[in-house]
């Protein structure tokens, strides 16, 4: 009976067996890309005297073409990715959370103003503005998160806005407003906790996308440049003939762990939308 | 209605001003195009400075601005700072392959879209729902990149069935796109797209068929697929336009990625060369095109929605 | 009235608010309005219980609204104290404001789901600081105390208790702020009949320990009979009859205000003779308010006065046994009602002869003429 929303939306959670299962794996790839410093068999840019070489005991997925140990930098690739798409994911969440409430609370003109905005930048072709932001300012780790960051506000933004309007005529808002409350108590302790879970649900798809565009961008050339390992530049190589013919294990495990990635923060934040919104259940 | 379609007319030429503000304004921020034309410190000082007067650079950035919008209105984009080709001709030519291939990918999207969608809804909670669901689990987690890799490698290098890149035999006659050369880029995107779909679509049939009519119809009998075809499928067109209008803004990034990967003489291609080589005219009148295309987009779909649908007229008027 | 007017808390006077109506069609219209209050007047005074009454869709909700300022009226003044609500400047209306609370018809959407009790309730207090960190709790617990919860209540969440126990922490929460005003929009319509009865008795004793006054905006008749002092019927966004409540249920005079009456369910079984009178006709809507007596078109008395006219509220005459008594030399109920003790008001042309036509008749009868 005493049961706190947010433990119930646990227990709803652990009933996920998809999104459970995808948080253990998640939590465990974290955990070793977390460590990758200790644990990594070898530095991720160290060149060792094996090119080339398949999987062995020695390196257990294979060295790249230069010979630097496989499994090191699939460790530290997995540790940019996570990172990258946790703090780009953040950064629009937070860009979209307070321009989303805003407009949504205050409304009238500067709704106007903020939503033009959000759909210029929506308009604006994804991949284009951030190849062209990657070539003005210089492609690198905080470069590639701060244009992530800014290009995948918008979304959160018009959830956030949405919900909000209809929340701000919420009986229990409409009361905090004739308690005379002020406004900034209305918005960060009426309204912004009962939009938390739509925004974190959200987040999740934001963060897959994320991480997502920033493999794409390295693949490209334009994100994490060599020799810093990500999981999107080390696939950069497989466009050659001869690597994707030959090489299987220069390009298999990065493309698989990519997916393992989204697939699982994908399922997360499914498991979470149905744990949060009890009446969704499939 | 009339002054609703205006208004939102006037709303999309705002935000399109405001596009090629900001586009501009991020050009103007990368440096001196002279110094990338130059290419090199053997030109000298007075030619340069010759060469922007020609060219108005050695005016204030807005008063540049305003020149460049003259230009655009006019049609004219300028000239490529590599090629010196016209920018319009250039985009011009590179057009066809790209709505060759987005229009392909785009119609068997929406159909496998469409169809997984609706047998998904139908068949609810069934292992085939599971299925499918699964499937645009996928769909929506592998990137297109890694796709096409794996495509490559089964099909052109393992099987030697499908050409590994290009849109036509070198060398061969005529100048269209040969079918063969489009099956794995049109898979590796329209996969993808479908993905992203199938749930938008499932999710919207199966609140068609939980409403009371086609139970009612369901209940006289008339066989599910019956029920479907005569009313569902009419309201679900409404879902479909939506999901057609959702894919216009991301086809383009579908595009870099994959006319890189398969070499397709497209758009996509020839924006991310003009990306590698600074080649500003180039990048600003693709950004503008592709956000013209997308406000247009936006816009035809709001019209189409506030037609089928007074409440949304209602709703949009107060929010905007 | 003149001998209350000292103790009139809240005053409104032609209170308007129109709601523009969006143009569905292709061609420009000239611009239309939902006329949801359309120029209401009355006055509440200290301890007194006002019910506001009417059919859904009537205004008195959005009256309401208007009073503690979730709304701006259109036209119309609020005063409370004689002072102008809308006038004043923001920090002294804020303190003004305090002192009128409002508790929701549903209690399941006034409280904040992610909040605690103990949080909902001191907020404001620690806000405004009518506490500090230290009492905090002490004033929380005196609270549920007063409204019959218990102590242990306070850490708990809203979803944890029945619709009746939370219309006790809305109320509790209203009374935080020490208001000498509450706005009740229909509180316990969303609650079982049982908790109906525990809710209302809860208001009563409140009022006479605090000396609250209420608006008690309600649909039927029914739970305003059992906390009213007086009442007020809303037809349409005005108010069409005023009087003390045990007049109005013996002697309603508007025909509006009779067929409501009319259709409160009678508990004795003995006096079921009264006929339930439901005029023809649906309530028009909002946006097209008939000429003259918005009744108009659903009175059987109507007349081309009525049609072109409209009536505003006035004192009713006594009834004629009453004013009969009066010139007799008997104290009675007509006396009272010279000396402005009774109040009695309605907006109709013609309330004495309809009264005194119907007099004779049987109830049968009376209902035949609708």
């Amino acid at each position: 009976m005493n049961e706190s929303y947010l433990g119930s939306v646990l227990r709803r959670f652990r009933y996920h067996k998809r999104g459970l299962v995808s948080f253990w794996v998640l939590a465990v790839i974290a955990a070793l890309a977390l460590l990758a410093p200790w644990i990594a068999p070898y530095d991720p840019t160290a060149i060792t005297p094996d090119f080339s070489a398949p999987p062995s005991l020695r390196h257990l997925l294979g060295t790249d073409e230069i010979g630097r140990d496989m499994l090191s930098r699939l460790l530290y690739g997995a540790r940019m990715s996570l990172f990258v798409g946790f703090m780009s994911t953040a950064i629009a969440t937070v860009i979209g959370t307070v321009l989303g409430l805003l407009a949504g609370y205050f409304g009238g003109a500067l709704d106007g103003v903020l939503m033009r905005f959000t759909d210029m930048v929506m308009s604006f072709p994804y991949i284009l503005l951030i190849l062209v932001a990657a070539t003005i300012f210089q492609p690198g780790m905080w470069n590639i998160i701060l244009i992530l960051g800014l290009v995948d506000w918008p979304g959160v933004a018009r959830l956030v806005r949405g919900s909000v309007m209809e929340l701000r005529n919420a009986d229990y808002v409409h009361g905090s407003e004739i308690a005379g409350m002020s406004r900034r108590y209305i918005l960060f302790s009426d309204i912004l906790p009962n939009v938390t879970a739509p925004i974190l649900v959200f987040a999740t798809s934001v963060m897959a996308i994320s991480i997502l565009d920033e493999s794409a961008l390295s693949f490209l050339g334009m994100g994490i440049q060599p020799p810093t390992a990500s999981l999107g530049n080390m696939l950069n190589g497989a466009q050659s003939l001869t690597i994707l013919t030959d090489k299987p294990w220069l390009w298999l495990p990065p493309g698989i762990l990519i997916i393992t990635l989204v697939v699982c923060v994908n399922f997360i934040g499914d498991a979470l939308r149905d744990a949060i919104d009890p009446t969704t259940v499939r | 209605m009339v002054k609703y379609i205006i208004r939102r007319l006037g709303i999309a030429l705002i935000v399109l001003f405001g596009i090629t503000v900001i586009d501009y304004w991020i050009m103007s921020l990368a440096g001196n195009p002279i110094e990338i034309m130059a290419g090199g410190p053997r030109v000298n000082e007075a030619m340069l400075a010759q060469k922007a007067a020609n060219l108005g650079l050695d005016r204030p950035v807005y008063i540049q601005y305003f020149y460049w919008l003259r230009e655009v209105l006019r049609g004219n984009f300028g000239t490529s700072y590599k090629s010196y080709e016209s920018v319009s001709s250039m985009i011009l030519s590179h057009l066809g392959p790209t709505l060759v291939l987005m229009g392909t990918a785009l119609l068997l999207s929406t159909a496998v879209a469409v169809t997984a969608g609706i047998y998904s809804a139908v068949h609810e909670h069934e292992r085939g729902d599971y299925l499918v669901q699964t499937l645009a689990f996928f769909g929506q987690s592998v990137p297109g990149f890694f796709l096409a890799l794996l495509l490559i490698w089964l099909f052109a290098v393992k099987l030697g069935a499908l050409p590994m890149g290009g849109m036509r035999e070198l060398g061969s006659a005529g100048s269209g796109v040969q079918g063969r050369y489009l099956v794995m880029p049109v898979l590796v995107l329209a996969f993808e797209m479908a993905g992203r779909n199938i749930r938008y679509i499932r999710s919207a049939m199966l609140e068609i068929l939980n409403r009371e009519y086609l139970r009612t119809a369901e209940a006289k009998g008339i066989g599910p697929f019956r029920v479907i075809w005569k009313h569902g499928l009419r309201n679900a067109l409404v879902p479909i336009i939506t999901v057609l209008a959702m894919e216009i803004p991301g086809l383009f990034g579908g595009a870099v990625v994959v006319e890189q990967v398969f070499s397709w003489p497209g758009l996509g291609l020839m924006t991310m060369n003009a990306v590698l080589q600074r080649d500003y005219p180039v990048i600003m009148a693709v950004c503008l095109l592709s956000a013209s295309v997308v406000l247009l987009t936006n816009l035809v779909t709001d019209i189409l929605y506030a037609a089928a649908d007074p409440a949304v007229r209602f709703s949009q008027n107060a929010s905007v | 009235m003149s001998s209350s007017e000292k103790n009139v808390l809240l005053s409104v006077k032609e209170l308007k608010k129109y709601y523009p109506v969006p143009n569905p069609s292709l061609r420009p219209q000239p611009k239309r309005f939902v006329r949801a209050v359309d120029g209401v007047s009355f006055a509440l005074r200290e301890g007194e219980t006002l019910g506001l009454v009417g059919e859904s869709g009537c205004g008195k909700s959005t009256v309401g609204r208007l009073l503690v300022g979730i709304e701006q009226p259109t036209e119309g003044t609020v005063e409370y104290r004689g002072r102008s609500l809308a006038d004043r400047k923001s920090c002294e209306r804020k303190h003004i404001r305090t002192e009128l609370q409002m508790i929701f018809q549903d209690p399941y959407a006034a409280l904040n789901p992610r909040k605690h009790v103990y949080d909902i309730l001191s907020a404001p207090m620690l806000y405004h600081g009518l506490a500090d960190r230290s009492n905090a709790g002490q004033k929380v617990d005196e609270l549920l105390e007063q409204v019959g919860l218990p102590k242990n209540a306070k850490e708990r969440y809203p979803h944890e208790f029945s619709g009746g126990q939370r219309q006790r922490i809305v109320i509790a929460k209203a009374l935080s702020l020490n208001p000498k005003v509450i706005i009740c929009d229909e509180p316990v319509s969303a609650l079982d009949n049982s908790i109906q009865a525990q809710v209302l008795n809860l208001l009563r004793d409140l009022q006479r320990e605090r000396g609250l006054s209420y608006l008690y905006i309600a649909h039927g008749l029914g739970t305003v009979h059992y906390v009213s002092h007086r009442v007020a019927v809303m037809y349409l966004g005005r108010i069409v009859e005023v009087a003390d409540v045990e007049e109005i249920f013996r002697r309603p005079l508007h025909p509006y205000a009779q067929m409501l009456i009319s259709s409160v369910p009678v508990a004795d079984p003995t006096k079921r003779d009264r006929p339930v009178v439901i005029p023809p006709g649906e309530v028009p809507s909002a946006m097209d308010i008939p000429s003259g007596c918005r009744f108009h078109d659903r009175c059987p008395y109507a007349d081309d006065r009525c049609r072109r006219e409209e009536p505003e509220l006035r004192a009713a005459l006594p009834a004629q046994a009453e004013a009969d008594a009066v010139a007799a030399g008997q104290r009675g109920a007509g006396e009272r009602f010279a000396a402005g003790a009774v109040l009695h008001e309605t907006a109709c042309w013609h309330a004495e002869q309809i009264e005194a036509k119907t007099m004779g008749q049987t109830a049968a009868e009376r209902s035949a003429e609708w």
